[in-house]
């Protein structure tokens, strides 16, 4: 009886649990997820917003770059961009129909056609350019969904207290690099952000928000693009795939 | 010939997963951009998968289990308000005239590697901020600290000047100060230089911090420590012991008894770790003595 009992139940038993629980290998945290999904309902819901991006760019130990990113979006189709960093002042604007792109300091712009909503601009200009929009991942609407199906480890880490702000850190991981990500838990609006390739500290992506502004009323000015009467016209690059 | 045709297929529909997992930016996506997206959000709202896997409940990690990269200190850079709404080009542009000569950037007169030199113990003794002796060594990675558009590295070479610039005389020799930066005048153009001690300007940059060290203040930017002299401020030696939070471009991280500290502008800072937040604290270095040798009498 007892062995029947081993055979019929328990062992079954002990396989389910422990494919469901292990996954094979992979660890996802009910907590953790949960974030990740109240972090992007948040920002599904916002009709606008805008933020300063702090971001540190880093390939290797001697090639580590800076820059600052004052970002505004207003739903469903517009956005506008400027950047500071290592190549100067450059602005973008998304106005639903064009992309504009201006560098500051070489008086030089480029305006295209583009998709009719931020995140297919973003892919498009991503895709076709090879330009790379601040953070651009929480906005996303299957953000959770994307993390999920590229790191096998979604798991929550201690909190932590950034410059006096309080956050929940979550990190998502695989063999070959790891995300992770603080919400604010004052306004559960992410707060920092780091992709890094694993066993490699000097290849870093680091970003920290601040400014956020929710559902601030942008005027479409803020959108459009007049270029300068002295600028030049040079077209954009197209990516080398 | 259907063998072919099974086979084109397979190719062109991994061909168009790969290129979909292109849309990416940092992290994988799958896109969203193609959804209708009628109403006024963002990003058409959030939708999640019907299908996720299983999710269990895990403890905390007490760190993450990554090296993590150290935070950037932005509290300098971080705006209160935004005013950059329309497009006035004409007053950035005029911001940004100076142009600027990459091909002479990597000079690098910083880093003096030939000193064998060792952190100066005997100090620890003294009294710093109301603690004794230099704080406790906590290693977190250098990270150039980026002031900002108007903040070029020592060795940077720009072959026009900026209209903010003041021309200020230190022993006979013309330095151009902006922002912060000094400049002095070359063939062709200017090249960033570290301030001479005891120069004296009249304007401290955005994003100087102020630093009280034994009852005595002194003002930090880009690796230069300044003393307020009546309505002017002297640029004077990096005081031992003073805790500062950034350190621009130009510095290299050393090995000293098995420690790693920065040294910018010859001077040694130790990294330490104070409420959370990555700092750097002054260290006085002192020559090393030459390692006795065994003498066969």
């Amino acid at each position: 009886m007892m062995k029947k009992l081993i055979i019929f139940f328990i062992i079954p038993t002990l396989f389910i649990v422990s494919c469901s629980s292990d996954q094979g290998g992979k660890q996802y945290d009910t907590q953790a997820v949960a974030n990740l999904d109240n972090l992007s309902e948040l920002i599904g819901n916002l009709n606008s917003c805008s933020y300063t991006l702090n971001v540190i760019n880093a390939k290797s130990k001697d090639s580590v770059f800076t820059n600052e990113h004052d970002v505004y979006m207003r739903g469903p189709d517009k956005m506008h961009i400027t950047s500071n960093g290592r190549k100067g002042l450059k602005a973008y604007w998304y106005d639903g129909k064009q992309f504009s792109c201006f560098t500051y300091n070489k008086n030089i712009y480029d305006t295209v056609d583009a998709p009719a909503n931020i995140i297919a601009a973003i892919d498009f200009l991503h895709d076709k350019y090879g330009i790379d929009f601040p953070a651009a991942d929480f906005f996303y609407p299957r953000f959770t969904d994307d993390i999920i199906d590229n790191y096998n480890h979604v798991l929550m880490m201690d909190d932590e207290t950034i410059d006096q702000v309080d956050c929940a850190v979550i990190e998502a991981s695989n063999d070959n690099e790891f995300v992770q990500i603080w919400i604010e838990k004052a306004t559960k609006l992410p707060y920092k952000l780091i992709i890094g390739k694993t066993g490699d500290s000097n290849n870093y992506y680091e970003a920290i928000f601040s400014n956020w502004e929710i559902n601030p009323n942008l005027p479409d000015v803020l959108f459009k693009f007049t270029p300068p009467e002295n600028a030049t016209r040079v077209e954009l690059q197209v990516k080398n795939n | 010939m259907k063998k072919y045709t099974y086979i084109t297929f397979l190719f062109l529909l991994i061909f168009g997963l790969s290129v979909n997992d292109a849309a990416a930016q940092r992290v994988k996506h799958k896109g969203g951009g193609s959804r209708t997206n009628t109403g006024k959000s963002i990003n058409g709202g959030s939708n999640r998968s019907s299908s996720r896997p299983t999710t269990n409940n895990y403890n905390k990690s007490t760190k993450p289990n990554k090296t993590k990269p150290n935070k950037v200190d932005n509290s300098k850079n971080v705006k209160n308000s935004k005013t950059n709404i329309g497009n006035d080009n004409s007053k950035n542009v005029k911001k940004n005239k100076v142009e600027i000569d990459n091909s002479k950037k990597n000079v690098n007169v910083n880093v003096d590697n030939s000193k064998n030199v060792r952190v100066d113990n005997r100090h620890s003794n003294r009294h710093y901020n109301g603690r004794r002796g230099y704080h406790p060594y906590h290693y977190h990675p250098y990270r150039p600290y980026y002031y900002g558009p108007h903040y070029h590295p020592f060795g940077f070479f720009i072959t026009t000047m900026a209209v903010t610039v003041i021309v200020v005389s230190h022993n006979n020799q013309p330095y151009y100060y902006d922002n912060g930066v000094y400049y002095v005048q070359g063939s062709g153009g200017y090249t960033v230089v570290a301030p001479p001690t005891n120069i004296v300007v009249n304007t401290l940059p955005e994003g100087v911090e102020k630093i009280t060290l034994n009852d005595e203040v002194f003002y930090y930017f880009g690796g230069a420590f300044y003393v307020q002299t009546k309505e002017s401020y002297k640029v004077v030696e990096a005081p031992d012991g003073a805790i500062i939070t950034n350190i621009p471009e130009g510095g290299e991280e050393v090995d000293l008894d098995g420690q790693k500290y920065v040294i910018f502008n010859n001077t040694y800072y130790q990294p330490l770790t104070q409420d959370g937040k990555s700092l750097y604290q002054v260290v006085s270095v002192v020559e090393a003595e030459p390692e006795e040798t065994s003498t066969v009498e």
